[in-house]
């Protein structure tokens, strides 16, 4: 029976994790055990933050690009929809629709919000509102401008959040659940709105009985991940990544007390990197939010895959893990992870990342000259014609689709290589040494594209990357995803 | 063999001309040595493999159009240097001992004649292997995966 | 899917129809005619004519005239007895039984009368003494001659070939009486034996009376006359004294005509590139097949030329030459030259050459030619015939009544004889089916490619 995985990505981690997940999913990672949908959800006050609407951006192109595929097997094979798309059956594609908003936080701050002003503080009638009030919350916190989030105050946000458990978008989430189907959150337990998100979306999960569904809801199987800390940020103010740790242990804590405490959630993950870490740029929120790619958001993504494929073993007793890596380094490689976690993810994101180089660096020489990617062959059958002719690669779903997700996914690798510690497992290649993409995996004989061509060549008739209804893609992405395959598994390249 | 002979024979005495009642003697050797099979097959057998080296074990996917036109020339200089060969070999080089004897007697004529054949010959077959490789290409490149755009 | 194999399957069986009829009316080319030989087989080798060898004469025997009216020819030294004497040395006789006989006497008593057992003795025969018979009858000698030349036994007769006919009103009918008496004794003796007649004649001074064969009369001239040789013979061993040097031993010869039993000579024979005017192709199979045969572009017809060797044939090369002694079965074509090759002809290797025969026609060339050598009487025996013998004294050439003596010996052995022709050469004048065969063979196959390709090229899936 099909079932359906809804991600519950919270604040600004959430988006990033969500990020790298989709980047393993488009690279040809599929959940296990029939979960053959994913429906992500971002909960995010920070509607410009540069996270979220980076991550929105690449779930759109990843729908984008995947409806444009007839019946994916290998990269974009997982299904990802939208509440929207699930509750109304409907097929268009927005990426708003990723992000559950929130209600009241613009261009307003948190004092209005809960309608500070409008408190009494007539201390004499034991009215004084206002004055309690302050108690809980600092100027500051009263001032804060509730559209770039909660600036890693909890506190703040389990107010503001609450709101979201009654909210419409809420609802159709749970109209739209089924048995089967599982929960998955993403926090970080040191910033604002995951900390104070997360139990707060629990609670609702497991004892809300005003929404639809509640008892499927109720008795799901539900993981999630929380961040500890994980990185600094080079100046402190309102942010002051010093209190990052401080904030951790008290989350922690409660934690501990009342989700694994009362087994609220079956499997949860920790992950964190102490000490070793970048700086990054400060910044409050906003579109100047934009963390670089961490490779432990990549650690986030393999837990997900990790949940729904051990989904049959949780019980009812909150399982805790952790993640690590065989290696202290620095610089992280396919080889310092898990042989699990290796054999997981380093044949889909090689065959991804050679595929991205190809399309940048081998296609022009091919264009128009492989016989891959010509489509005025004459006097031959119809069928042998490529649709992969240089008005496909000229067209605007191409370079605003694939390119731009490609783009992303470059720059995905890059940062999480510019990273501290550094996940960069490829080494930069050009067309005479495109196979030679592996660290530490020179491979032997011919390493230029060609090799890929040759393979394109053979495999271009291949009437099982044909599209037999109009869906632009379909022959790009499995000819690739095939070829990908052939090439790399010919010079052992993968490891599986 | 007659039977074999008898469909290349005219090809070289009817179509091409190349055939003389004065000499008779150096076209019925030839006949009756199998010249004419060697000639035919020359033409037929060697553009053949040529060319299914060309279509199927030349993996290069770059092929253009240029590549293909120096292939046919690569192939016609072999078949035109190979016929060239069989046809010396097949005239100066027979068992037929009227034969030798009319080369031998210059005032014959046939030595001075029979020197315009190899190249001749040579130059046929050349040309027939033009013909017969765009033939073979146009049957070839439906099967080719990778140099099926070749020549068009 | 379905149409298009059964496309192919239609294409390909029809092929193949085209090319068994195509087999099986090449074969028909190649086949004889029941009522023709074929010219294509191999010569068979004759072994009336081509095969000399391994007969011996047993025994040679002369029989001379000796009636009066070859006395004149010994009188004196005369070339009849240079000529006689030196046939009776004859080397190829050295080792011979030799017998030598007068003959001469009129109607059944013509009588025989031993000379000698050798050479030497033929002096004896060549006395003027001895020739004083009144009559001969030419028809009896004939016979004793013919009688003698059985088995490997030659007899010669040595006669002035004139026919003794007595006083007659009309000595033509006289002559020609007794022609039909000769005709029949030759057909007898012709009977079951293989007997070769040879006529040499020669001339010789003759000094004395001349004997009128019309009437009693005789007349006394001085001057040269013709006497004749007759040889008779199996013709294997005629054959062998027939050379050059033979004839140069008789002083005074003058010519020579030959009569045999014909059984149609193979020799080899095969057309050449050689003399030809328009163009032709031989045919690789079968030989002296002419195939794509064109007259000359500019109207000068068609003409080609065949190489043969006449070497076992038994006549002379003015013979073989003759244009006239040949006749061409097509009434379009002749014979229009006949020459000695002294050049080698490298194209012909299963036969030393001896003669090109050259044939031409005006007309469609096209036919099955056949080219014969005919047995014809030669003309110096019209010329030798006289009908008058009245004005002797200036005729120094010839006999009366020669031609009803050869006639009667010419029409015994055209009655036996099956075939008038020495020998014939056959051909095959083809136009434009030749290496049709092939030719259509090899557009088969490319037609099958080609269509392949166009099926190939729009079938579609």
């Amino acid at each position: 029976m099909a079932k359906k995985l809804y991600i519950f990505g919270i604040g600004g981690t959430g988006s990033r994790v969500l990020k790298a997940f989709t980047m393993l999913l488009a690279s040809g990672c599929k959940l296990k055990n029939d979960f053959d949908t994913v429906i992500p959800i971002i909960i995010d006050p920070d509607t410009s933050n540069g996270d979220l609407n980076r991550t929105k951006d690449i779930l759109r192109l990843y729908q984008e690009i995947r409806n444009q595929i007839q019946q994916p097997d290998d990269f974009y094979k997982q299904e990802i929809k939208t509440i929207n798309e699930l509750a109304n059956n409907s097929s268009g594609i927005n990426p708003e629709y990723f992000q559950f908003k929130l209600e009241g936080v613009e261009q307003s701050t948190f004092g209005q919000y809960i309608g500070f002003d409008s408190q009494s503080d007539d201390f004499k009638n034991s009215k004084d509102d206002k004055n309690f009030i302050r108690l809980l919350y600092s100027d500051s916190n009263l001032k804060s401008d509730l559209n770039v989030g909660f600036k890693g105050n909890p506190n703040m946000g389990s107010i503001v959040l609450n709101q979201f458990t009654d909210s419409g978008n809420f609802k159709k989430f749970a109209q739209t659940f089924n048995d089967g189907d599982a929960v998955f959150i993403i926090n970080s337990i040191f910033g604002g709105t995951g900390a104070a998100g997360f139990p707060l979306l629990l609670k609702n999960l497991r004892g809300n009985h005003q929404l639809p569904n509640h008892a499927k809801i109720k008795s799901s199987q539900i993981g999630g991940i929380t961040y500890l800390p994980y990185f600094a940020l080079n100046r402190q103010a309102e942010v002051n990544s010093g209190s990052f740790e401080e904030k951790a242990k008290i989350a922690l804590d409660y934690y501990n007390r009342t989700i694994i405490g009362k087994n609220q959630i079956n499997t949860l993950y920790f992950v964190g990197n102490k000490g070793n870490t970048k700086h990054f740029e400060y910044s409050v929120g906003g579109k100047e939010q934009k963390n670089d790619a961490h490779f432990l958001e990549l650690a986030g993504a393999l837990a997900i895959l990790d949940f729904t494929k051990n989904i049959d073993k949780t019980t009812n007793t909150t399982q805790i893990k952790e993640f690590g890596i065989e290696n202290t380094t620095e610089n992280i490689s396919f080889n310092d992870l898990n042989i699990e976690n290796n054999k997981e993810i380093s044949s889909p994101l090689t065959k991804f990342k050679l595929y991205t180089e190809y399309l940048k660096k081998g296609l022009p020489i091919s264009l128009n000259v492989s016989r891959w990617t010509k489509s005025n062959i004459k006097l031959v059958k119809e069928s042998k014609n490529s649709i992969l002719d240089e008005n496909y690669f000229n067209s605007s779903e191409y370079k605003i689709q694939i390119e731009a997700f490609n783009n992303h996914f470059e720059d995905w690798l890059k940062e999480m290589g510019e990273n501290k510690p550094a996940f960069n497992p490829y080494n930069i290649v050009d067309w005479d040494n495109a196979l030679n993409l592996l660290k530490g995996n020179e491979p032997k004989g011919n390493k230029t594209f060609k090799v890929l061509d040759i393979e394109n060549c053979k495999l271009i008739d291949d009437i099982s990357i044909k599209s037999s209804i109009e869906k632009k893609h379909t022959t790009l992405i499995k000819l690739f995803g095939k070829s990908t395959e052939n090439v790399l598994k010919k010079r052992n390249l993968l490891i599986r | 063999m007659d039977f074999i002979s008898n469909i290349f024979a005219p090809i070289y005495e009817t179509w091409f001309q190349l055939s003389n009642n004065q000499f008779s003697l150096i076209f019925d050797t030839l006949f009756k040595d199998d010249g004419y099979i060697m000639f035919g097959l020359s033409f037929i057998i060697i553009p053949l493999i040529s060319w299914l080296l060309f279509y199927y074990v030349w993996k290069y996917p770059y092929g253009k159009l240029w590549h293909w036109l120096v292939w046919l020339l690569i192939t016609f200089i072999f078949v035109v240097g190979l016929t060239y060969g069989i046809a010396n070999n097949e005239i100066f080089v027979s068992d037929n001992q009227a034969l030798i004897d009319a080369l031998a007697d210059s005032e014959s004529g046939y030595e001075q004649f029979a020197k315009t054949l190899p190249l001749k010959y040579a130059l046929i077959n050349g040309i027939l292997t033009i013909g017969i490789s765009f033939i073979y290409s146009l049957i070839l490149k439906q099967f080719s995966k990778i140099q099926i755009h070749l020549p068009f | 899917m379905k149409y298009f194999w059964k496309l192919c399957a239609i294409f390909i069986l029809l092929g193949l129809t085209i090319l068994l009829g195509c087999s099986k009316r090449s074969e028909r080319f190649n086949e004889p005619k029941t009522e023709e030989k074929s010219s294509t087989e191999e010569p068979k080798k004759s072994n009336k004519v081509s095969d000399t060898s391994n007969i011996e004469i047993s025994k040679i025997v002369f029989f001379l005239e000796n009636s009066r009216s070859l006395q004149g020819y010994v009188n004196g030294d005369t070339d009849f007895k240079t000529s006689l004497t030196a046939l009776a040395h004859f080397p190829d006789f050295d080792n011979v039984e030799k017998t030598f006989y007068f003959i001469s006497g009129r109607d059944n008593n013509c009588k025989v009368d031993l000379i000698g057992n050798n050479s030497e003795t033929l002096e004896n025969g060549l006395i003027p003494g001895e020739y004083i018979e009144n009559y001969s009858n030419l028809t009896k000698m004939f016979e004793i001659a013919l009688d003698s030349s059985q088995n490997n036994n030659i007899s010669i007769l040595i006669t002035d070939g004139l026919y003794d006919v007595g006083e007659s009103d009309n000595p033509k009918n006289a002559l020609e009486k007794e022609v039909e008496k000769t005709q029949e004794a030759f057909r007898n003796k012709l009977n079951n034996k293989d007997i070769e007649t040879i006529i040499i004649k020669a001339y010789s001074n003759f000094n004395g009376r001349y004997c009128y064969a019309s009437t009693s009369r005789s007349e006394t001239i001085n001057q040269q006359r013709p006497y004749y040789i007759f040889l008779f013979g199996n013709s294997k061993l005629l054959n062998g004294l027939s050379k050059d040097s033979f004839y140069k031993k008789i002083k005074g010869f003058d010519n020579i005509a030959r009569f045999q039993i014909i059984d149609e000579s193979k020799i080899p024979f095969q057309a050449t590139s050689l003399n030809y005017l328009g163009n032709f192709k031989f045919d690789r199979s079968v030989k002296n097949k002419l195939n794509d045969v064109k007259p000359d572009r500019n109207g000068q017809g068609f003409q080609f030329s065949f190489a043969t060797n006449f070497s076992s044939l038994p006549y002379s090369d003015s013979y073989f030459e003759t244009t006239d002694n040949y006749s061409c079965s097509d009434d379009n074509y002749t014979v229009t030259s006949v020459t000695k090759i002294k050049k080698k002809v490298y194209e012909i290797t299963e036969f030393t050459p001896t003669h090109l025969i050259t044939v031409f026609t005006q007309k469609s060339p096209y036919c099955k030619l056949k080219v014969s050598l005919k047995n014809v009487v030669p003309i110096w025996i019209d010329n030798t015939n006289s009908d008058d013998e009245s004005n002797i004294e200036s005729n120094t050439t010839q006999t009366f009544g020669f031609k009803f003596l050869t006639n009667a010996i010419s029409d015994a052995y055209s009655y036996k004889n099956k075939e008038n022709n020495i020998t014939n050469f056959t051909f095959e004048i083809n136009g434009n089916n030749s290496s049709g065969n092939s030719i259509l063979i090899t557009f088969f196959i490319l037609g099958i490619l080609i269509f392949g390709i166009i099926l190939l090229i729009k079938y579609k899936s």
